[in-house]
């Protein structure tokens, strides 16, 4: 067995471990989103041994879900595709058992659309850690592109990627917990988290870029927006909309202040 | 271009220092010339030529032996990939692929597709791709 065989079999198992282990805490101790185990709707009673087993494969999946990203081209799209089909076919069999999709099989289907833009937003933070070193070797090069009015063309990735997590967290914010305040405390600190990460990223490569401030704003306006939830806390509008922009501008800021601080290093 | 010699003592070997307002493809040639080692000998109609490292864009496999390209052709040379990947200069040409070495000082712009793969423009337009698993090699060889 190669190398990277026997370290993709520890990942699997790992994952898988992690995985069933995940369920028995939610089910255990979790108070809240053991409603969504237990409380199985029109779909009939959970089997606990299923969902079990169906968590492992989750998980597993999960552990290996860096595979798609060992190869460039062809083989990235033919690993990511078949990684998606395996992953959608595990989570529609526990949304079945468990009833998740209420006997509806437009909700199985929006369910699994969902999954789908959760796989397009790892892709495209990949994808910019990758613009990111390219950029970088531009620079030493010195063959980097002049930058665009604002920093707009630069910005564009990452508002993109500010509005798939918007959507993306929101929503399991909401389906992680209808009613209380978990799914509210989730959408508060990654959404955030998100839109500063980005920002910083940003500024570390490309210097201060304003037109990001606008554009993350929108972008997360836009991703609460199409997620067409209950607002409880809404951090596309209003005074919640504040929120991402500041931290996109404290994000942005620091990033391109540590930028600065290299080239003056590097003199 | 000014050049300036400073007579000091303290060095045990030549120091050169190169400075401009930017990294142009001229300066970039200029410090490939200063830093390449012995020249490459490239075979062509039978006859051998001497070319210096500076003047090689890349040096590639199609299966049937090594060449070398140069913006005024292409020549046969006798070594492998993994023997000119060890003799050349680490500072200046990197391995981008299985089958292909390029001097960085001949990379005018690159390019990174949705799928990872990077493409390469070469002095000239030649245009050349490197997979994700060689970018670290190129990270390194260019100093990020």
């Amino acid at each position: 067995m190669t190398e990277e065989k026997y370290s993709l079999r520890q990942h699997f198992i790992r994952g898988g471990i992690g995985g069933a282990l995940g369920l028995l805490i939610l089910a255990r101790f979790g108070e809240m989103l053991n409603s969504i185990i237990i409380d199985a709707g029109e779909g009939g009673t959970p089997s606990l041994v299923i969902s079990y087993i169906l968590y492992f494969a989750i998980g597993a999946l999960i552990g290996i879900a860096t595979l798609p990203f060992a190869d460039t081209g062809k083989e990235l799209v033919v690993r990511s595709v078949i990684h998606y089909a395996l992953t959608a076919l595990a989570f529609s069999a526990l949304c079945l058992v468990n009833g998740w999709n209420r006997g509806r099989w437009d909700t199985l289907l929006f369910f699994i659309g969902v999954l789908a833009v959760f796989y397009l937003t790892i892709w495209l933070a990949r994808w910019i850690a990758w613009l990111g070193e390219i950029s970088d070797i531009r620079e030493k090069l010195g063959i980097k592109p002049k930058r665009s009015p604002l920093g707009i063309v630069e910005a564009l990735p990452y508002a993109v990627l500010v509005l798939l997590t918007s959507f993306i967290v929101n929503y399991a914010g909401y389906a992680l917990d209808r009613t209380g305040w978990v799914g509210s405390i989730i959408t508060a600190l990654i959404i955030p988290a998100g839109v500063f990460w980005a920002g910083f990223v940003l500024g570390k490569h490309n210097g201060f870029a304003p037109a990001y401030i606008l554009l993350a704003e929108l972008a997360a306006a836009v991703g609460f927006g199409i997620t067409i939830l209950p607002p409880r806390l809404n951090l596309g509008f209003g005074w919640g909309a504040a929120i991402p922009a500041a931290l996109a501008l404290i994000g942005n800021l620091a990033g391109a202040a540590l930028r600065k601080l290299k080239e003056k290093k590097a003199k | 271009m000014k050049v300036e010699f400073i007579k000091s003592p303290e060095l045990t070997e030549p120091e050169i220092t190169v400075r401009a307002s930017e990294l142009t493809p001229e300066v970039s040639k200029l410090i490939a010339s200063l830093t390449s080692d012995e020249p490459i000998r490239g075979w062509r109609g039978g006859e051998v030529e001497i070319i210096p490292l500076a003047d090689i864009l890349r040096f590639y496999t199609d299966g049937k032996g090594v060449s070398l390209e140069t913006e005024k052709g292409v020549y046969s040379v006798r070594e492998r990939i993994y023997e000119l990947e060890e003799r050349l200069p680490k500072s200046d040409f990197v391995r981008i692929s299985n089958s292909e070495i390029v001097n960085i000082w001949h990379i005018t712009a690159i390019d990174l597709s949705f799928t990872g793969t990077v493409r390469l423009t070469l002095t000239g337009g030649r245009l050349v791709f490197s997979s994700r698993r060689y970018i670290k090699k190129l990270k390194e060889a260019v100093g990020v």
